[in-house]
């Protein structure tokens, strides 16, 4: 036995035992191993100091590392070192256009001021929407395409100590969204104007005199503003007074805003019709310090440059928050290839697609600054596909109270409602495969009621036709090859008559197949037009050509087929999704859970 | 050979002369921890005074108060606000049978007698045999409210 103590590991009972090992090689205090004795009290303080000095380095040192630390201050430090500052709270953003009325005599072209305020109600709680910068209106007092940014503007002064040679200017509030930070320096407080400052990240085109801010989030969690020290950006001199402005957001509650009210006047007219162009959306919450952890270093190793797709993928998710999903790809691995491009398709939050004004701010705001001379963003819309599932399950009476209506609802509502869902889980999402495996699973956990179920699969795009009338239909799966029809579509009207698409079924079942514009009476199929396009089921392709229909319900054409696999994964741009609509659920009682009769087979 | 050590703590054994013709089993630090005038060393228990001093820690040590170990002890100081009868008397007994059979392995508690001295005091007379010795030792232990 070695005359030392051997720490061989840092819990308690280890090291008592390891002291105890090292004392039995004495004689003076033999009694070291009896619980009530002196010595074995001494060896627990001994071992619970060792202990707790351990487990405060063990805890030290796991904050000490991006990967291991819990604390967010110790998160946001380590992100700092690799230059991340997290993402703020994100106010919404809405566009709506203005129509100013009851304009007296001829001002001309009315002027609107940055922070002209707007009010909407969602869910009986009123929010206030702000413009952030100045618009003109056109000759008949329309100010079209604004955009307004929720939140409550508020406005924040320091004053430059000298005695503080490196000042933080800490915003004392956990509610900024710091994209609508704006910081002024004025010579004193008696200075009647002062100098815009900007934000920089980093230092490469900053000199000794630029005008610029550093932002960070501070120990706390606010948000600190610090400036220049003479090299590198401007330094403030003492009595300078720094006003802070910004928009003090709710967060995802200003999302869904779409009706609109002036508070206030327009050029002193108080008279406005406001039409919603673009529901409010974007608010999103502060990052998280799973997210700051994910991001820091992906923002780190794109160096603020965007060359390879990632580094695209990065810059756009550390800059603007409102988004679900993003694919990124580059042209070369396109279909076909595009050389010297780079693909990105983005899911925003609360929508579908983005908007031209959002990709122009993606573009201009984010991806310019960051781009190299040699690549160019294309953005392309996500393509949606939309999962219908005709879901049949049996189960046990005697296992619930619920009767097969109940148990089909909470199926429905397991594969489609709330944020643990099938739908929200697996779909939705880049790269979100639908494995019918995992459905099945999820119903059959909805009740333990449930015996056995089945789920058919369709596989539904929709098509909104345009003056064009050529459309290729790109499904994310080959389409089933049978011997019977496996295209449908919604009605509408064509020469006047109510119809459908429909495909024809070649000899065996198998190849290329036409499709028909047909019109159903009865059990009978009337031919409106043929070879109305083509059905490829090896690739997926559907391709209408001369497709012009006079009108159709809805806002879309419905164009379902069923699927080759009830996998379906969807390649880079695409999408799968699931509506309420789409999904039917039918449950049957199973009248015998154990007699060999049970009426078992769907 | 090592010289035995008296302390001048209560629970070292009274009486009984020294013992100086065979060798120290048992010995532990003296946990009131008095220096002995001229050298400063530390007093230290051995044998009998040793293992009574172990008994009348583990009597008085509360449930918890060991890190790590929340099975060492009996917990009577949390008993002083009962009342004295026999049931109180019999939970007392019960739990240093219970702590000294588990945790001093040394001794064979014989007997534990539980009293009352005035208004305040709990006094717990424990008789045990040392294992090693078959001497037959009381422990009497007291315990006093102090408000």
């Amino acid at each position: 036995m070695a005359n030392k103590v051997t720490p061989v590991d840092y819990d308690f009972a280890t090291i008592k035992t390891s002291l105890q090992s090292y004392l039995q090689n004495q004689t003076e205090f033999a009694d070291y191993k009896f619980d009530g004795s002196a010595m074995s009290t001494f060896l627990d303080v001994l071992a619970y100091n060792t202990h707790y000095n351990a487990m405060t380095v063990n805890f030290g040192l796991n904050e000490s590392f991006l990967d291991s630390a819990k604390i967010r201050s110790s998160v946001v430090s380590s992100a700092k070192a690799l230059g991340y500052t997290p993402k703020s709270v994100t106010s919404a953003v809405a566009t709506i256009t203005i129509q100013v009325t009851e304009v007296t005599g001829s001002p001309g072209p009315l002027s609107m001021p940055a922070g002209t305020k707007f009010t909407t109600a969602i869910d009986g709680i009123n929010h206030v929407f702000n413009t952030t910068k100045a618009h003109t209106s056109d000759a008949a007092y329309k100010f079209t395409d604004v955009l307004v940014t929720e939140g409550e503007l508020k406005t924040r002064t320091f004053v430059v100590d000298a005695a503080d040679q490196n000042q933080l200017f800490v915003v004392q509030d956990s509610n900024i969204d710091t994209s609508t930070l704006k910081v002024v320096v004025k010579d004193s407080y008696s200075s009647a104007t002062g100098t815009a400052y900007s934000k920089t990240s980093d230092i490469i085109n900053i000199e000794a005199n630029s005008k610029v801010y550093f932002l960070q989030e501070g120990y706390d969690g606010n948000y600190e503003i610090y400036f220049g020290d003479g090299n590198v950006g401007n330094k403030l001199s003492a009595g300078n007074v720094v006003v802070v402005s910004y928009l003090a957001s709710n967060s995802t509650s200003g999302n869904d805003a779409n009706a609109w009210a002036l508070s206030g006047t327009i050029n002193g007219f108080s008279g406005a019709t406001i039409t919603n162009v673009l529901t409010a959306a974007g608010g999103s919450a502060r990052e998280g310090i799973e997210s700051i952890r994910f991001n820091a270093p992906l923002a780190y190793s794109a160096q603020d440059r965007t060359v390879t797709a990632s580094d695209y993928k990065t810059a756009i998710i550390t800059n603007y928050s409102a988004l679900d999903a993003i694919s990124v790809w580059g042209g070369e691995d396109n279909v076909p290839p595009v050389y010297g491009k780079v693909f990105i398709s983005i899911k925003p939050t609360g929508a579908e697609a983005l908007t031209l004004t959002q990709k122009n701010e993606i573009s201009t705001d984010i991806l310019k600054p960051r781009a190299v001379m040699s690549i160019t963003p294309v953005f392309t819309d996500p393509t949606y596909t939309y999962i219908n599932l005709e879901v049949i399950a049996k189960y046990d009476p005697t296992s619930t109270g619920l009767s097969a209506d109940g148990v089909a609802s909470l199926i429905k509502n397991k594969i489609i409602t709330g944020t643990s869902s099938f739908s929200s889980t697996y779909l939705n999402k880049f790269n979100g495969i639908m494995r019918h495996s995992k459905l099945l699973s999820t119903i059959d956990s909805t009740s333990i009621s449930i015996l056995s179920s089945i789920a058919r699969v369709q596989m539904e795009r929709r098509l909104v036709p345009y003056s064009l009338s050529k459309y290729i239909i790109d499904f994310p799966e080959a389409i089933f090859q049978k011997a019977s029809v496996v295209l449908s579509s919604s009605e509408f009207v064509y020469s006047g008559q109510t119809c459908v698409l429909e495909d024809v079924v070649p000899t065996n079942g198998i190849g290329v197949r036409d499709i028909n514009i047909v019109r159903k009476s009865g059990t009978s199929t009337l031919i409106v037009q043929s070879n109305i396009g083509t059905l490829d089921p090896a690739t997926g392709i559907v391709q209408l050509n001369n497709f012009a229909p006079d009108a159709y319900t809805g806002a879309y054409i419905a164009i379902r087929t069923i699927p080759n696999s009830y996998d379906i994964a969807p390649e880079r741009y695409m999408l799968l999704s699931m509506e309420s609509s789409g999904v039917n659920v039918t449950v049957q009682s199973d009248a015998s859970t154990v007699d060999y009769n049970a009426n078992s087979r769907f | 050979m090592a010289t035995r050590t008296f302390s001048n703590s209560p629970y070292n054994l009274e009486g009984g002369g020294k013992v100086s013709s065979r060798s120290i089993q048992y010995s532990d630090l003296d946990f009131t921890f008095l220096a002995k005038p001229g050298s400063g060393d530390l007093y230290v228990k051995t044998d009998a005074a040793s293992i009574k001093q172990s008994v009348y820690n583990l009597v008085m040590t509360n449930v918890g108060e060991r890190p790590f170990q929340p099975h060492i002890g009996t917990n009577i100081s949390g008993m002083l606000f009962e009342n004295l009868d026999v049931s109180t008397a019999m939970s007392i007994e019960a739990r240093i049978k219970h702590s000294l059979g588990q945790y001093e392995p040394r001794v064979e508690v014989l007997d534990v007698l539980v009293s009352e001295d005035g208004a305040h005091t709990l006094i717990a007379s424990v008789t045990y045999q040392i294992l090693s010795s078959a001497e037959v030792v009381e422990a009497i232990i007291s315990m006093e409210r102090i408000r």
